[in-house]
């Protein structure tokens, strides 16, 4: 479970912090940060295999990033982890692609249950991009990444 | 902007905050459960040499509580943010039950406080008025209120006492949703205790109270009906 590079987002600081910590306790390392902005340069420099998200921030909110990501990086599979969560909210971020909608306060191990799935997803999405490609099906591959993009 | 947008606008923003909060509590008092679990796991591991917490047992106990009540605030967060929404809604009609349900949950104190039981009957269906959340909530909440006033059970008072009290089942309130035709849907609020005589007046006062309002107020037996028109009914 170390391999999973898994990344933070939220303004709440002590929030995110301990729930960094108990994910530590759990082997399974994480970065942090505290804004929109911040996670998009993440992406950008370091992609994550699984991001965990909050919808309400100052700045870029988590929708926004949601958008983004999923348009330039498809494969990041992103749990959205939100204090507000509407119905409205969590329709539109499954539209958008969001692996998973968990509202806070969350078991730590609900949560960690929904991260390995989302970590399995993205392997065996690899795994199948990769056989295709093996075997020549390019037009396949290409067609399974675009999949992702939508 | 109307006085109720804007309750709501502030309600969903404290629920927010407040969920935020919860959260912070639950992640800080888990990592003090992991680091037990932890602590416990060493002290195993040196074969006594490092004994065992003294107050393990205690602290874990706390915890268990607090995470306890983490979960009691949780729900009544999304109470909350359910009632800050309900302005929102209405466009597609809003669902009896569903509004009944929420009302159970937000009056549960008065319930408790008036010695009363609340009761839903399921029926399966989705029955839906042509009223937003909220004012569906608010004639609910009305009719709730009639009926508990009526009841007249005061704080406190025990079987023994001269209110009534005395015959559990007379003191549950039902809520059953239903609908007739293609025109209406409506909530019957049922009580034993609730006579033909008081009924009637609980029914005008609804009525008086709600001129211009979603809904129209009349007796059915055991209680009073509040009927709606239903959502996506042709005109």
């Amino acid at each position: 479970m170390d391999k999973i590079k898994l990344l933070l987002v939220d303004d709440e600081e002590n929030f995110v912090n301990t729930l960094a910590e108990r994910m530590k306790l759990r082997s399974v390392p994480s970065k942090v940060v505290h804004s929109g902005e911040a996670a998009l340069e993440v992406v950008k420099t370091q992609e994550p295999d699984v991001m965990i998200l909050d919808l309400r921030m100052p700045g870029i909110d988590g929708m926004e990033v949601l958008r983004r990501v999923r348009a330039t990086n498809p494969k990041v599979q992103i749990i959205i982890l939100t204090g507000h969560g509407t119905e409205f909210d969590e329709e539109e971020a499954r539209k958008l692609g969001a692996f998973h909608y968990h509202k806070k306060p969350i078991d730590i191990d609900e949560l960690l249950g929904t991260v390995k799935k989302a970590y399995r997803q993205r392997v065996e999405d690899a795994m199948v991009v990769a056989a295709m490609a093996q075997g020549g099906d390019f037009e396949t591959a290409r067609e399974v990444l675009d999949e992702d993009k939508k | 902007m109307s006085k109720v947008k804007f309750m709501g606008r502030m309600a969903a923003t404290v629920s927010h905050d407040l969920c935020n909060v919860l959260a912070t509590i639950q992640q800080a008092t888990g990592l003090l459960g992991d680091y037990l679990s932890l602590a416990r796991r060493e002290s195993f591991r040196t074969v006594g040499i490092r004994p065992k917490f003294k107050y393990h047992d205690k602290f874990q106990e706390i915890i268990a509580q607090v995470q306890t009540q983490v979960d009691r605030g949780q729900d009544i967060c999304e109470q909350l943010s359910f009632l800050a929404h309900s302005p929102d809604e209405g466009q597609a009609g809003t669902d009896l039950a569903h509004a009944a349900r929420l009302l159970f949950k937000l009056s549960g104190r008065v319930a408790r406080s008036h010695q009363v039981t609340l009761e839903l009957a399921e029926t399966g269906e989705t029955f839906k008025a042509a009223a937003p959340l909220i004012e569906v909530l608010t004639a609910l909440d009305a009719a709730l209120l009639g009926v508990v006033l009526e009841l007249g059970c005061e704080r406190g008072v025990t079987s023994e006492g001269s209110s009534g009290c005395s015959f559990p089942n007379r003191r549950i309130i039902r809520f059953v949703p239903g609908g007739e035709g293609e025109e209406t849907v409506h909530v019957d609020i049922l009580c034993q205790a609730l006579d033909d005589r008081a009924a009637r007046l609980l029914a005008d006062a609804l009525a008086v109270g709600d001129k211009t309002g979603p809904f129209s107020a009349g007796v059915v037996q055991g209680g009073v009906r509040l009927a709606f028109v239903r959502a996506g009914r042709k005109s």
